[in-house]
């Protein structure tokens, strides 16, 4: 064929595949010129954005069924006979379905609707799931990169680089930051990325405006185009406007200068899934901004992440081979000077990694599989639902349909007529399941970025996510058109003629209709239970009592420029400086704040034939300034607060909390008592028990009250270049003192980078992962609450609506509205109970998978489920009210006249 | 070949928009099937929506029909990607002659019964 020479793209391949619908002389004959046509198409839609592109696609989709089905029926010998009106099943099937449709748009309509809820739930959960999990890095050969597992000190990073391309194809070292692009005062932070030089190259992307930068600049005082940086396509749309003068643009970065060199492309987000690096500097940059304490040299800093990539035919165990060949002269050329622990002894390991590395993939595997089955369960109700819905109105078809039986259609054919009608609402609903994914999945994804970390992730509509859905679509159609297509096979012609729509033989179907509603109350039932065990994990977290007070405290977070020597200083006169503005209470200096990211932890020394062994000898540990638990709100129960003596030279003293004095202390009063702690250089410090404070939360907020020492901040020989100074406000909202803060800041020290955060919001960013749990499954136990309640109404409506003779009949002999009320209400009733007790037993046995998300009660929690089992069988109440309601009212005297 | 439907009777009925396009843009000048879509769809502003599976089919009936004629050659430096060259036959042509004095007939008629649109308020 004439048409072989065209470079075949996915989307030529899934055409050929649609152009087997025709008859294999017509593809030979015409085949050519139509890919020609589709592909020219294809460009013109695909270059009028996504919506007409869709278009495009259905469009072509429906067009090539269609003429490549009604081509072969007419190529066949009878080409010649006249047109009829059945010419081909499947275009008739088509148009019938489509017909049945129309005649009842509101039903329609609402099972499209809830389908594309359902498709379209699944789907978005599946494209984060996609492009957290499956989706490999866009750049070249992704299957052979490899991640060597943990994290490496630069020393080890440059003896892997100087045997690279020897062991493997090339590699590189990054370290995740995040950069300041303020030239002063108050942080603009962005993400990026620290990456050795030939980053670029191993990955084989390049840059659409401008270059990347190389080894050559990968250099402590920068190469020969000075100190560079790469920018995402992101950032310079959104900070430069797309300009394309950006070349050559200095950039601030942590208050040092940068020269645009390259603009990355759109699709490009770094090494790591989950965060964008939107400013990517060399490695050796990282001296540039630290200065005298750069991590290049630290033999014991672990920082960087290192990616190699496996020589063609390599397999990852003998690049793992090779590198653990070489691990003794790596140990021997980086062994740091004073050693007393292993240090790389435990050999190499390298995982594959074509899907680069992510830290979100580990907290987030597991809740997205927790939605991915409630959203998986929404549906099932759903398809419950429509299924409902297609019997009924199979049922009211029965006459129709047995007419065409008599007339001689066959059972097969009226069985595709009602697939094809199933087919058609689950084509709809998938295209409109297509469109709540992209949004959905966006949404989805902003609600898990929080103040102190953007998430970003890509997800285009690639064919994973589009297999997925049709899949779903498929299932789905399947399962709610089966039941009617069922129900053709026991229909007798003679029968339905006899029955004229109205029938004791209908009942049977009931069962099923039944049988459906129950499997729905028992749905719903885990839905709700699920929703409410998260909502109380989030509310227990939330109202849980810290130990501090979150509402009045702002934090800054104060990056100084001084050497080491004067920080004590400068620190110190800033916290002054906070203290003095007017609105604030009080002021203090720390290492870390509660909940915050930062931690440090210290080895207690205990008496020997201690009981405490292993992580029970570790204790949290914080440096703090005088007032820093008044600021805080955290109570001295005994003893004395830091004060200014505290200093370097004066004896070591230390507070500690309840926790720390019941583990680590004797009995009676801590105060006055001795401890030693020892560092990871063997050396023990002792201190003086000065002060007891009352426990509170260090780091984590699901963690129980552990173990904490504070010891002065002025004691502190080494202060880090950033701290954090707490602010108690007086009164106002904390977020108010922020311009006054800054001021006061600015005027101490002009060269402090400043980064504000209420620790209320800081509180609330630790708890993202139970918000969004609880908010999702909060949602869908409502939609699932819902769509329940409409099954259960209209099995109901059905049932009244059949045995109105029946009622009529009853209220003539004497039964009151109430005694009408009750027997339909106890129907529904039985109905609920039933799907109560299913639903119990599966949600005891399901809400094991949750346990692990739970905190302060037991996932098969008695309350939880009595409360979800009241909440249905009051929705339910009211879905079968109405029709027991409009039951009561019929009127004897006419519905006998009518059936009489 | 199937057997042929007869033009002769079809002939003084209105053919369909589609094809009537279809012939009219192959009246103009040869063309590959491509080319014809697109003149199609331009000359009927967009009304007539033509993709590549509908009209590949009426393409076929039209060849059925002996109305249009796939041309065995290819012209120098043609890209091979776009499938044959189609030329109207005599027989083409006649058909659409026929439509046009069908249509002209049609108008002479109305224009003879003087149904000009009315509006508003008489």
């Amino acid at each position: 064929m004439s048409g072989s020479d065209i470079p075949r793209t996915i989307a030529d391949r899934l055409y050929g595949v649609l152009l087997r619908a025709y008859p294999p002389s017509f593809r030979d004959r015409f085949g050519a010129g139509m890919r020609y046509a589709f592909a020219c198409d294809r460009e013109i839609a695909r270059s009028r954005g996504w919506r007409d592109y869709a278009r495009f696609w259905l469009l072509t989709i429906v067009d090539t069924l269609r003429s490549g089905f009604a081509e072969r029926s007419e190529s066949k010998p009878h080409r010649s006979r006249e047109k009829t009106p059945m010419r081909s099943w499947f275009v008739v099937d088509w148009r019938d379905g489509w017909r049945s449709l129309r005649a009842t748009p509101a039903i329609s309509a609402l099972a499209v609707l809830s389908l594309g809820l359902g498709i379209g739930a699944n789907s978005a959960l599946f494209s984060i799931y996609n492009g957290l999990m499956l989706r490999n890095l866009p750049v070249a050969d992704a299957k052979r990169l490899v991640l060597l597992t943990g994290e490496w000190t630069n020393p080890i990073w440059e003896e892997i680089r100087a045997r690279q391309d020897q062991i493997a194809d090339g590699g590189f070292a990054w370290s995740v930051e995040r950069f300041d692009l303020s030239p002063s005062g108050e942080t603009d932070p962005v993400d990026g990325i620290f990456a050795s030089g030939r980053m670029f190259e191993v990955l084989g992307v390049s840059a659409i405006r401008g270059r990347t930068f190389t080894s050559a600049d990968d250099d402590r005082r920068g190469g020969q185009s000075g100190p560079v940086a790469v920018i995402s396509y992101q950032l310079w749309h959104q900070r430069f406007a797309g300009a394309n003068d950006v070349l050559g643009r200095t950039l601030s970065v942590n208050r040092k200068l940068f020269t645009i060199v390259g603009v990355m492309p759109k699709g490009f987000f770094g090494p790591d899934v989950g965060r964008s690096a939107d400013v990517i500097l060399p490695l050796g940059a990282e001296a540039i901004i630290n200065g005298a304490e750069s991590s290049l040299d630290g033999r014991l800093s672990w920082w960087l992440n290192i990616m190699l990539r496996l020589q063609r035919d390599q397999t990852i165990g003998q690049l793992t081979e090779q590198l653990r060949g070489v691990q003794p002269q790596i140990r021997a050329a980086t062994l740091p000077a004073q050693l007393n622990f292993d240090y790389l002894t435990e050999p190499f390991e390298l995982e594959a990694a074509p899907s680069g590395r992510s830290t979100l993939r580990a907290r987030y595997e597991q809740p997205l599989k927790a939605l991915m089955a409630v959203v998986g369960l929404v549906l099932l109700i759903a398809c419950a639902n429509i299924a409902n819905l297609l019997l009924a109105r199979a049922t009211a078809r029965r006459h129709e349909l047995g007419v065409r039986l008599a007339l001689g259609a066959s059972r097969l054919r009226l069985s595709r007529q009602l697939l094809g009608e199933s087919l058609l609402l689950a084509g709809a609903g998938a295209a409109l399941g297509l469109l709540c994914a992209r949004w959905g999945s966006r949404a989805l994804v902003a609600q898990l970025s929080s103040v102190s970390n953007s998430v970003f992730l890509d997800m285009p509509l690639d064919w994973r996510v589009l297999a997925f859905t049709m899949a779903v679509s498929a299932a789905t159609a399947l399962l709610f058109g089966m039941a009617p297509a069922m129900s053709m096979s026991g229909l007798s012609p003679f029968e339905a003629l006899k029955e004229q729509g109205r029938s004791a033989s209908g009942e049977r179907r009931g069962g099923v209709r039944q049988f459906l509603v129950v499997l729905q109350v028992a749905l719903s039932l885990i839905l709700v239970v699920t929703a409410s065990l998260f909502t109380r994990t989030l509310f227990s977290l939330t109202t849980r009592d810290l130990g501090f007070d979150r509402g009045p405290v702002l934090l800054a977070s104060v990056t100084v420029t001084q050497p080491a020597e004067r920080r004590l200083d400068v620190f110190e006169r800033l916290r002054d400086a906070a203290a003095a503005v007017p609105g604030v209470t009080s002021a203090a200096i720390s290492f870390t704040t509660p909940t915050g990211r930062a931690g440090w932890n210290t080895r207690i020394v205990v008496p020997p034939g201690s009981p405490l062994k292993g992580r029970e000898l570790a204790s949290w540990i914080n440096a703090v300034s005088p007032d820093w638990f008044k600021t805080y709100g955290i109570r001295l129960a005994g003893g004395r607060d830091f004060n200014s003596h505290d200093r370097i030279g004066a004896p070591r003293v230390a507070i500690v909390n309840r926790a720390f004095a019941r583990r680590f202390l004797k009995e009676g009063d801590p105060v006055g008592q001795y401890f030693s702690d020892q560092g990871p250089s063997g050396k023990q410090d002792s201190f003086a028990v000065v002060g007891v404070v009352e426990d509170s939360i260090y780091r984590s907020i699901r963690a129980a009250m552990e173990p904490t020492m504070f010891v002065p901040f002025a004691q502190w020989s080494n202060p880090r270049s950033v701290v954090s100074i707490g602010v108690r406000s007086a009164g106002a909202p904390p977020l108010s003192l922020t311009r006054s803060l800054s001021d006061a800041f600015g005027k101490t020290d002009p060269q402090a980078s400043l980064t504000f955060l209420t620790l209320s919001s800081q509180v609330d960013a630790a708890l993202t992962q139970e918000r969004l749990l609880a908010r999702l499954s909060t949602f869908f136990g409502g939609l699932a609450l819902l769509l329940a309640s409409l099954g259960l109404y209209g099995v109901t409506a059905y049932s009244v609506n059949r045995r109105r003779g029946e009622i009529g009949i009853r209220m003539a002999l004497g039964a009151n509205a109430s005694t009408i009320v009750r027997m339909i209400l106890n129907r529904v009733g039985v109905l609920v109970a039933l799907g109560i007790a299913v639903g119990t037993g599966a949600g005891l046995w399901a809400s094991r998978f949750v346990a692990s998300f739970l905190y302060g009660f037991e996932p098969s929690d008695p309350g939880t489920f009595v409360l979800a089992a009241l909440v249905l069988s009051l929705v339910a109440a009211a879905a079968g009210w109405l029709p027991a309601l409009r039951a009561s009212r019929i009127d004897p005297a006419e519905v006998l006249r009518i059936d009489a | 070949m199937a057997a042929r439907r007869t033009t002769e009777a079809s002939s003084l009925k209105p053919l369909k928009p589609a094809v009537f396009h279809i012939l009219l843009a192959l009246a103009a000048r040869d063309n590959y099937g491509y080319a014809v879509m697109l003149a199609v769809r331009r000359a009927s502003d967009g009304h007539v929506p033509l993709s590549p599976g509908s009209f590949y089919r009426h393409l076929a009936k039209l060849i059925d029909d002996g109305l249009v004629v796939e041309l065995s050659q290819r012209r120098a430096g043609d890209d091979p990607r776009r499938g044959a060259y189609y030329r109207l036959t005599a027989r083409g042509h006649s058909v659409l002659a026929d439509e046009r004095r069908r249509l002209a007939a049609l108008v002479a008629a109305i224009d003879g019964l003087q149904v000009a649109p009315r509006r508003g308020p008489a």
